[in-house]
């Protein structure tokens, strides 16, 4: 008998899960729980069972219709609900409470993959003066004051002595002035060059780089660049080292990687010539040991100095310089 | 500098096209930045004989003429002066194409009509020409299109932009980039062609010449040509000075101009029957010196300035500009022609000075080649016979006193390699160098047995002076493609990182989670922005260094604040409805320490909110921004990055916030920055007084140093905490911060956390008290403590609460 209550209540939990309206549920009750139903006439059995039973199986009894009559309870408010419409649905299309998140500047990010990349190499990132003076700008380059060379780059000036830096270069010199070799260090920062037209700004940023050692070449200076150059633009970047002139590296090279718009067929972006200019770079020139009391005859080194601005440009395919300084959040937002 | 591919020819076999010589010279260093076709689009232009010119009917500035094109008779109506009956000139069909676009077509010219045009050189791009048609060559039949192989005219050409770096004077010139390319393809280089005829008198009877600053001028030639006659110069040279952008002016000046664009060496042309007493005398300015140049300006001279003087007056800025005394004018009959060296330096501080550069001083304060002086001055003096007719003084003056000796350089093979990373043969190095036209001669190797190379680099080469110089160039012939690549093996320097370097990082990243957009301005702003953030006369802000040639007025001081950036940053964004902004920006500001000093360079962190701080949205409303929003994002910040002690408080003097909603920000003691409202005045400053704007700024130095350099852990607390509330009421002056003071002061040790989890501030009509509930959290690290003394604690503080305050327990 107590088998066939068990079997009473598995039917009934069966039978409850198909029931979707009220009169179903109504059904229900009647068919279990009512006077006449099938629970009620188990326990009028009660009396056919010995004594010493009777109190387990009215305790189960009771169990089992107080377990029912919940579930039936519980059914019953669904129902009603959804009948007046009220359920609580989940829409998880509707947006979420969301925090404001902001964006970094495209050229940080540029200048962070770059000093990573670079940083993993073995260089340290050092910092230097916005507002240099001549010398480390100039003269301790190889720029002597009355040289043509100095047309290469228009300066800003403080006073006759003191000038906005007008590329990361003096930080080579303040480099190798405080410490002997081996140095090997990368200096991110803004320089100024008087020039501002559609492809210019009077600000921008670069990296500069340098090493130097015992034993370094030519060949180490292609290997470095290259290194970075493919983990910068991809492992399939091709990239070309043409002379150039700079006065406080010889030999000096300008490194070109093949045109990341057009692939090397020939774009405005690249003046049609597939080749894209990224880098300046060379052997650091022996009259720069000079300044810097180094023996050029037992230490050898490279330098490289390269534009943010333009790194940024090809990389997110940004056709105006202007936008980086615009500020604008409809050109922030999107880094 | 532009130069021309036809003209190279003349000097050169070049058996490739004009793309791929371009390529070659780039890779050679001769960087090549533009290359444009020239006279290839005259398909559609013919010559045209002109059979008859008949006045047009209406005006007689027109004419009405019949010409044959090949193909028939028709005609045209053209105003050009110089249209000459048998003559052939370029004619251009209806539907013709010029060069600049234009598509002709046919027309009626005050009521005659036009099938067609004839051409002017401008017309065709050919050159700046517009004085009339262009007369082309007799020979030629009617109909021959211009487009094909017109030998004598050359039409088709290639202009290559070339970016010459200033180390090589020697490639300003035709001829040097012709050398460069017979060296880099194994051609000859052929010279120009100099015929003289000397038939006047000897040239010591007509001129003299002195220096008087040999320094300055190491070295003056002259020649003297009697008997020319001015007139225009013909078609090929005018040319070809088009094509390498200079103004064609008469035959003599044309072909100096065109001699110092073929060889690189300046000449000047001056009238010899206006220099007085028949004298050059070379000297420097007497200070206070003006001289008129030749474009009319009057130029005050320093005791710097060397000028070329006759025997009364100067009569040129040496090595910049003639003057305006002797210059050739269609009166002219005899030149006297001047080639010679003028010391770079002296030249450049004399143009610079002046802010007066010319193609000539751009070659002499580069450095010409001192030992090509007189064959340019030869090569002049035929061409101008040439072209000009007259009669050749026999002889040339040439004052040259200390002959030039070519350097002789040292060079070490295995020197050039380890630095290079290659393996070349003496050899091998020895070819490169002469293909340079240098003179390489063995070394006696019994010094240190090393292999030796002596070289003599020729005399235009004035770039090269030490052994450094030399290697480069064996880099460049053996060619920088083929030195192999090798990786360095990179040992740690002496420096890491600097210190504050990681820092930018961890910040710029928090800001960014904290809801901000980096935003980067230029360091230099205006100097009226001192005054619109409402800076006090003492103000550091006003510690502007100034710029001293900036672009733009509002560019023309380094800023000493990031708020002026930060405000016109929000203003470009309101502009187009971005209300809602939070922005910081990273970076320096400059304060002036002392003229010819480096000024003090400060990094702040500088953070912008405006607009709302909560959209309406489906499960909230929306809500304006406040103090507690700029405040708890600059508290959230430091706390990140490990801050404590940090505190608020009221201070008098921040210029641009508003006094009533600012607050000065310490970290134990230290202050290290400001954080409050925009005052309104600032705000209309920047024509936002729409916008309310709230700000922190940071100092990163100041807040460097409160960063603790380690971080060490502390163990959990192992007793329970014991909790107690107090709501009390207030005097409204009351700062939330002096309660807790008081509590942590008298709970001391036991006091483990002191939180405010209400705040009411009283009714609409009594807002002089305010109420504020704190959640004091007790707690020792050794014991557990029991609910009487903890009460008893609590008693003690309540009633220093109200000593202290005037306040009171709230009821309920
Ligand atoms: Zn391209």
């Amino acid at each position: 008998m107590k088998e066939q209550l068990l079997e009473l209540e598995k039917k009934a939990i069966t039978d409850l899960k198909t029931i979707s309206d009220a009169s179903e549920l109504e059904q229900f009750r009647v068919t279990y729980l009512g006077k006449k139903g099938l629970l009620t006439s188990v326990m009028k059995r009660l009396g056919e069972l010995p004594a010493n039973e009777r109190p387990e199986f009215g305790k189960l009894a009771n169990r089992i219709k107080t377990n029912l009559s919940g579930l039936l309870d519980e059914l019953r408010d669904k129902i009603s609900a959804k009948a007046a419409g009220q359920e609580t649905i989940l829409d998880v299309t509707l947006p979420g409470r969301a925090p404001f998140y902001g964006h970094l500047h495209p050229l940080s990010l540029i200048i962070k993959d770059v000093c990573q990349i670079l940083s993993r190499m073995g260089f340290r990132v050092v910092k230097g003066p916005n507002v240099e003076l001549d010398y480390y700008n100039f003269e301790a380059l190889n720029i002597p004051r009355d040289h043509p060379a100095r047309d290469m780059q228009d300066t800003f000036y403080v006073s006759d002595n003191v000038v906005l830096r007008t590329h990361t270069s003096p930080i080579q010199i303040r480099v190798m002035e405080t410490q002997n070799p081996p140095v090997s260090i990368i200096a991110p920062g803004k320089v100024y060059r008087r020039d501002s037209d559609v492809s210019h700004t009077p600000m921008f940023h670069q990296v500069e780089g340098l090493l130097v050692d015992q034993h370094v070449t030519f060949g180490d200076l292609k290997g470095t660049l290259t290194c970075f150059l493919n983990e910068m633009f991809g492992p399939d970047t091709r990239l070309r080292f043409r002379p150039s002139f700079f006065p406080f590296t010889e030999p000096s090279a300008e490194v070109d990687i093949r045109c990341v718009i057009c692939g090397g067929r020939g774009c405005r972006t690249c003046s049609n010539t597939g080749w894209l200019e990224i880098l300046g770079s060379g052997m650091v020139d022996p009259a720069v040991y000079g300044f810097v009391d180094y023996d050029a005859e037992v230490y050898s080194g490279f330098a490289f100095g390269m534009g943010i601005e333009r790194l940024a440009m090809l990389k997110y395919g940004i056709d105006d310089i202007q936008l980086f300084y615009r500020n604008d959040m409809r050109f922030l937002r999107q880094f | 500098m532009k130069i021309s591919l036809n003209w190279l020819k003349d000097y050169v076999d070049i058996d490739m096209s004009a793309d791929e010589l371009g390529r070659l010279l780039t890779m050679a260093g001769l960087e090549v930045e533009g290359l444009e076709p020239s006279g290839q689009s005259l398909d559609d232009i013919v010559a045209a004989r002109i059979l008859t010119i008949a006045p047009h009917p209406e005006t007689d500035r027109l004419s009405v003429c019949q010409v044959d094109t090949g193909a028939g008779t028709v005609q045209v109506v053209c105003g050009a002066p110089n249209l000459a009956t048998g003559s052939l000139a370029p004619f251009a069909a209806a539907g013709a194409t010029l060069p600049n676009g234009t598509t002709i077509s046919d027309s009626s010219i005050r009521g005659v009509m036009s099938h067609g045009m004839l051409l002017a050189e401008d017309e065709m791009g050919l050159t700046d020409d517009h004085t009339g048609v262009m007369i082309l060559p007799p020979n030629l039949a009617p109909g021959t299109p211009l487009s094909s192989d017109l030998k004598p005219l050359e039409l088709s050409d290639w202009v290559f932009d070339l970016s010459i770096t200033p180390n090589r004077p020697d490639w300003t010139s035709v001829l040097g980039v012709a050398r460069e390319i017979a060296a880099i393809t194994g051609k000859t280089l052929k010279r120009p062609e100099i015929i003289i005829e000397e038939g006047g008198a000897p040239i010591s009877e007509l001129a003299r010449v002195t220096i008087d600053d040999p320094v300055g001028c190491p070295r003056y030639a002259a020649g003297v040509i009697q008997g020319v006659e001015l007139g225009f110069s013909p078609f090929w040279m005018r040319r070809r000075l088009f094509l390498s952008g200079i103004r064609s002016i008469n035959n003599i000046v044309d072909v100096t101009n065109y001699v110092l664009l073929e060889m690189g060496q300046p000449l000047h042309a001056f009238d010899y029957d206006r220099l007085r007493e028949n004298r050059i005398i070379v000297r420097r300015a007497e200070k206070g010196e003006t001289f008129i140049t030749l474009d009319g300006e009057t130029r005050s001279l320093t005791s710097e300035s060397l000028m070329i003087c006759d025997g009364e007056r100067a009569v040129a800025l040496a090595g910049i500009m003639g003057g305006l005394n002797s210059e050739i004018t269609s009166d002219t009959g005899d030149v006297l022609l001047e080639s010679a060296f003028f010391d770079p330096v002296t030249i450049r501080r004399c143009s610079k000075r002046l802010g007066l550069s010319t193609e000539a001083s751009y070659r002499f304060e580069r450095g010409i080649d001192i030992e090509g002086v007189t064959t340019a001055l030869k090569r002049a003096m035929s061409l101008i016979s040439h072209l000009a007719g007259g009669n050749i003084a026999s002889g040339i003056i040439d004052i040259y006193p200390r002959q030039y000796t070519p350097p002789d350089i040292r060079l070490r093979i295995d020197k050039t390699n380890r630095l290079l990373g290659t393996s070349l043969s003496k050899d091998a190095v020895r070819g490169y160098l002469e293909a340079l036209e240098m003179d390489v001669r063995d070394m006696n190797v019994s010094e240190d047995d090393r292999v030796q190379l002596v070289v003599s680099p020729p005399s235009f080469r004035v770039d090269i002076t030490r052994e450094a110089d030399l290697i480069e160039e064996v880099a460049r012939v053996f060619g920088y493609e083929n030195i192999p690549v090798t990786y360095p093996s990179i040992r740690p320097g002496q420096i890491g990182d600097a210190p504050e370097l990681a820092l930018p990082g961890q910040i710029r990243q928090i800001m960014i989670g904290l809801g901000f957009t980096e935003i980067i301005t230029y360091s230099f702003i205006s100097p009226k922005s001192a005054d619109m953030l409402g800076a006090e006369e003492a103000s550091s802000l006003r510690k502007f260094v100034p710029i001293l040639n900036p672009l733009a007025i509002d560019q023309s001081v380094m800023r000493t604040s990031l708020v002026p950036g930060i405000l016109n940053t929000v203003g470009v964004n309101v502009a187009h409805y971005e209300r809602d902004l939070r922005l910081f920006e990273w970076g320096k500001v400059f304060f002036q320490m002392g003229e010819d000093l480096q000024p003090d360079e400060k990094v702040l962190l500088t953070a912008v909110m405006t607009g709302l701080s909560q959209k309406k949205s489906w499960h909230c409303d929306e809500r304006t921004l406040d103090f507690y929003d700029i405040k708890g994002a600059l508290e959230a910040l430091l706390a990140a990055i490990g801050l404590k002690e940090i505190t608020f408080n009221r201070e008098t003097d921040l210029n641009s916030y508003d006094p009533e909603c600012s607050a000065g920000v310490s970290c134990s003691g230290s202050a290290i920055g400001r954080v409050g409202q925009v005052s309104s005045k600032v705000m209309e400053a920047y024509g936002l007084e729409k916008v309310s704007a709230f700000l922190f700024e940071i100092d990163i130095a100041a807040l460097l140093k409160e960063i603790p350099a380690t971080k060490r852990f502390q163990p959990f607390a192992k007793f329970p905490a014991v909790y107690r509330d107090i709501s009390i009421m207030l005097n409204r002056e009351v700062e939330s911060a002096s309660v807790i003071d008081i509590v942590k002061k008298k709970g001391a040790e036991w006091i483990e956390s002191v939180e405010i989890f209400d705040l009411y501030e009283g009714s609409k009509s009594d807002r002089s008290e305010k109420a504020l509930a704190f959640r004091i959290s007790y707690r020792s690290k050794d014991r557990t403590l029991d609910g009487a003394e903890v009460n008893h604690l609590h008693e003690s503080i309540i009633d220093e609460i109200r000593l202290k305050t005037g306040g009171r327990l709230r009821e309920g």
